[in-house]
């Protein structure tokens, strides 16, 4: 016991040079870690690739030397993973012990059943402390007083701009996308464009809070009444602002784009104005990854006639219904969504998405995170509030892969000038209403 | 003679049951799956055959696959045709027994032994305009940079470009063996008769060449319908639905979406257009192959 508590210590104290996080950094995990229950398991975790499992991954030897458990990380990326588990968890087969829970497939899985669930382990640990996670991160990973999940990431759309192509400019941050619009012909040059959107299976994340602003929604009143409302006026006017905006403002190919190449164009200096989640626009106030790092700031995505709408989507860690060893998977989960593992990774790495309102509010948490004069925790604790007010809703429907999906094709037929906007979006709503109906769901027409 | 044949029947059964195995019965099983609305997130939709041709009632309204179907007939004839065309002219060119020309030859088969998602990844980095050499060295001549992969225009040619250059060399060892197995006869008397070098292609070697023409076409044509590792890479079906075959399509509804019935019965379309189409290749072509 002394001699691991030491070699902990030391080891804390050698990686970070942080004497207050070392002394306390896996406090709760030691007072089990003394009889090491679980020494010579194995886990096989699955997770897409994403920075909070790339700073577990660094952890890990620590977590072993904890717990005699030894783990493997698998991370592809989000489009294969999501794949790979929807089949996975469909199978039951047991192959992974701890999987991501991902938000637009939330309300799949847990409808499914395919999810174990943790309250009985949640309600035997008071060290985990469930009531630290923000609410708004833990409303998508319940089902009435079911918890299914906990969450690693509250990922919030926020833009990011540069001052000084602003300040040249004689503007100030857009307020809206119709100013957004109007400013972009006057700040763009040849080797900075005006606007990075996002193309591939990102569409259907940016383009909502579009959508949203100019009073579209995606269904009449989610999940009682799923009537697509794509073909509406303002769904038609979001589709073309935010096509214009690409496809005469955004850099050549950026319909292919995905968010490493967009968030990338932000921290080359190539395009002015960024929005999507905190985990890909922080990265370009990030000083060892970014070139314009000291030239940003950080504000919420434009708003339009009906408000401002910053999406949200939060990411959990979950147990599969089919898994053999849960009790040794859940002693993984306490582990990596300790208050001590989530607060290093947040001060160690560039990762201000945290689930944790005791991290979240911690000073060194708001110190690290004042990228450009802009209290990154605030904006993101507003987007999390404003989030709360349910229009979030759409996106757990089990039906929501799919129609995300059409989604992105006829936004990015408006994008790359295949269709007008009107035509595109009657086509896609006629599409959403063929998988509704198909799915079950009475359509109004 | 019946005692020599039930003979062989007893020595063939093993392979014939082998074969039924690992053919039969995963056709067999993908067709009554298409027959129910098979989802994974829905387990009471096993084997529930209340409306066994709903899937292909369904088909038939499907825009996607409708246009699928466009995408993929595109991408069959341009890569199919271009492979014959150009796998062709390098066979006639390398039809000699020069050491230099089989070391050519063998530079040549470097593309189609490299694995698809290599092919893929390497034609993604030469498409993408950030990184993109070939974007680099048109900007050297003045001319345009296009993304390549985003514009709707070039999303589906820049495939075609990956998949012939993957595969031409496929057609070229196929023609080059039956240029070099043809009979030197003919065409010497050809060109005693005085013919000329277009005649003595067109009247001798074409004809002579066909029936490794209608198996090097039938092969083609059939692995066409599994570009899947190119657009899965390059492009995920886009922009829009310009690059979406068939069989992504398919490969969407069944891992993306959960339907396995309905992607099943994509499966069985595939399957029985390609059959259809190879059958009326050989029983055309092929037949006058026969005759001559």
């Amino acid at each position: 016991m002394a001699k691991l508590t030491r070699r902990t210590f030391l080891r804390g104290v050698a990686g970070t040079a942080a004497l207050p996080v070392a002394s306390t950094l896996f406090t709760a995990a030691t007072s089990r870690a003394a009889t090491k229950p679980f020494a010579g398991k194995s886990l096989n975790v699955f997770m897409f690739d994403h920075p909070y499992p790339r700073a577990l991954k660094q952890l890990l030897p620590q977590f072993t030397d904890l717990t005699g458990i030894k783990v493997e990380i698998d991370t592809p990326s989000f489009i294969v993973y999501n794949q790979r588990a929807d089949l996975e968890l469909s199978t039951g087969s047991g192959a992974f012990d701890v999987m991501t829970m991902t938000f637009i497939f939330s309300g799949k899985w847990i409808g499914a059943g395919w999810a174990a669930k943790l309250n009985e382990f949640i309600a035997k640990d008071p060290a985990l402390d469930a009531a630290d996670f923000l609410a708004g991160a833990m409303a998508p990973m319940k089902v009435g007083n079911d918890i299914l999940a906990l969450p690693f990431v509250a990922e919030s759309t926020l833009m990011v701009y540069r001052t000084d192509v602003l300040k040249q400019a004689g503007l100030r941050p857009p307020e809206t996308f119709d100013d957004l619009l109007a400013i972009a012909p006057k700040i763009q040059t040849a080797d900075t464009k005006a606007y990075m959107g996002r193309g591939l299976g990102g569409v259907h994340w940016i383009w909502p809070n579009y959508l949203y602003a100019y009073g579209g929604r995606f269904f009449a009143d989610p999940p009682k009444d799923m009537t697509p409302l794509l073909a509406s006026p303002e769904a038609i006017k979001a589709a073309e602002v935010y096509g214009r905006l690409c496809r005469d403002y955004s850099v050549p190919g950026v319909a292919s784009y995905a968010e490493p190449q967009s968030s990338g164009g932000m921290m080359d200096g190539r395009t002015a104005i960024y929005v999507d989640a905190l985990a890909w626009v922080g990265l370009a106030g990030d000083p060892a990854k970014s070139k314009v790092h000291d030239k940003v700031a950080y504000t919420l995505p434009p708003g339009g006639p009906a408000g401002r709408f910053p999406q949200v989507a939060v990411h959990g860690m979950q147990i599969p219904a089919g898994a053999k060893q849960k009790e040794v998977s859940w002693e993984f989960i306490r582990w990596a969504l300790s208050k001590e593992v989530m607060s290093r990774i947040a001060e160690t790495t560039a990762y201000p998405a945290v689930t944790r309102a005791s991290v979240l509010d911690s000073p060194r948490y708001k110190q690290k995170y004042n990228w450009g004069g802009s209290d990154i925790g605030a904006l993101h604790g507003q987007v999390l509030k404003l989030a709360g007010s349910g229009y979030m809703a759409y996106r757990t429907v089990p039906e929501f892969p799919p129609i995300g999906d059409r989604v992105t094709i006829g936004v990015t037929e408006v994008m790359t000038g295949q269709k007008p906007a009107d035509q595109a979006m009657r086509d896609t709503n006629r599409d959403i209403e063929g998988i509704l109906t198909k799915a079950g769901h009475k359509i109004r027409r | 003679m019946r005692q020599r044949a039930r003979f062989f029947w007893i020595l063939l059964s093993p392979a014939l049951a082998v074969l039924a195995a690992v053919t039969l019965i995963p056709f067999l099983f993908l067709f009554s799956t298409s027959l129910t609305p098979l989802n994974l997130a829905r387990p009471a939709t096993w084997w529930d055959f209340s409306a066994p041709l709903a899937n292909y009632v369904e088909l038939a309204s499907d825009h996607r696959f409708l246009n699928s179907l466009g995408v993929q007939l595109r991408l069959s004839v341009f890569t199919v045709g271009f492979q014959l065309l150009l796998g062709l002219g390098a066979a006639l060119l390398l039809n000699s027994r020069l050491r230099f020309l089989e070391a050519v030859r063998a530079l040549f088969i470097i593309p189609m032994v490299l694995p698809p998602i290599v092919v893929a990844i390497m034609w993604k980095v030469l498409f993408t305009p950030d990184i993109s050499v070939l974007n680099w060295a048109l900007g050297l001549l003045g001319l345009p940079q296009p993304a390549w992969l985003a514009h709707p225009g070039l999303a589906l040619p820049a495939i075609v470009i990956a998949d012939i250059w993957e595969w031409s060399p496929f057609t070229m060892l196929m023609l080059l063996a039956a240029l070099q197995m043809m009979p030197a006869e003919p065409l010497e008397a050809a060109r005693i008769d005085g013919a000329g070098a277009w005649q003595v292609f067109r009247h001798i070697v074409l004809p002579l060449l066909r029936p490794a023409i209608v198996v090097t076409v039938l092969f083609r044509l059939i692995e066409s319908v599994k570009a899947f590792p190119l657009i899965f890479v390059m492009t995920g079906g886009g922009p829009g639905t310009v690059t979406e075959a068939t069989n992504y399509y398919a490969f969407l509804q069944g891992f993306n979406y959960s339907l396995i019935g309905y992607s099943a019965a994509i499966s069985v379309v595939v399957l029985v257009s390609v059959l259809a189409i190879s059958c009326s290749i050989v029983s055309t072509v092929g037949a006058r192959v026969d005759v001559e």
